[in-house]
């Protein structure tokens, strides 16, 4: 469902869009509409929009993913902004979920034998298990 | 209520599209995890006229000013588009959401 729609020029910056963004969340919050995401896509203004929104709000959410080497100090700390009413609750910055869904599925099928993310390899044989292993994963057939 | 006579979408963003959005969640009985999203789409830049039931006037669309722009009579509709045809808007920021019944 489409909630709001703006005409814009093209020349708009992060200043000028980031309070209609913050607006719409709060907002929808404020109606009792559970908003638990915001996504939009890979453009520096928008992505800025994102940033702005996790560090300008007041209450946020803080996730530590501690680093595998032990003797290493790069742990990984995600900031979850939250908005609405009492405190708020968490909205998380999601970019074009539908855009790496597919760059993920062309990867894996590309043909190449062994696709290397970071430490690890991804293989065909993970989606075969995801797909029809014990349990079941959440792969639609 | 006769569609045609429900007051239109609106065209900026206001308490309206919340309650709009509220009622609609409220009709389907959904009371889960929405996803909210945002994107620009481009514009063929051009400056039209329509009616607006829930003031009963002509206002003139597609500028970028954030302000309703009435058109009180034809004579005026020269005037108002000689003095915004410089800032005729070329994109529509958009936000939506999906929940999961519509996934």
């Amino acid at each position: 469902m489409i909630i709001a729609a703006e005409a814009i020029p093209d020349n708009l910056s992060v200043k000028t869009l980031y309070p209609k963004s913050r607006d719409v969340i709060k907002g929808l919050k404020r109606h009792g509409v559970n908003i638990i995401s915001y996504a939009c896509d890979g453009t520096q203004v928008e992505r800025s929009i994102q940033d702005t929104l996790v560090f300008d709000a007041k209450n946020a959410l803080s996730i530590r993913l501690p680093d595998p080497d032990p003797e290493e100090d790069n742990d990984y700390v995600i900031r979850i902004p939250m908005f609405g009413p009492s405190g708020g609750s968490p909205v998380v910055m999601v970019q074009d979920s539908k855009h790496a869904l597919k760059t993920f599925r062309n990867n894996l099928f590309s043909g190449a034998r062994a696709l290397v993310l970071g430490n690890h390899i991804t293989m065909y044989s993970q989606v075969w298990k995801i797909a029809f292993g014990d349990p079941p994963g959440p792969i639609y057939r | 209520m006769v569609r045609s006579r429900e007051p239109s979408f609106p065209v900026f963003i206001s308490e309206r599209c919340f309650v709009n959005t509220q009622s609609y969640i409220i009709a389907l009985n959904y009371t889960g995890p929405v996803a909210l999203a945002c994107d620009d789409t481009k514009l063929h830049p051009s400056l039209q006229v329509y009616w607006d039931a829930s003031i009963s006037s002509h206002l003139l669309v597609g500028t970028t000013v954030h302000e309703p722009i009435v058109v009180v009579d034809p004579t005026v509709l020269g005037e108002l588009l000689e003095k915004h045809k410089d800032n005729m808007a070329t994109k529509v920021f958009t936000m939506f959401y999906i929940d999961s019944i519509h996934c």
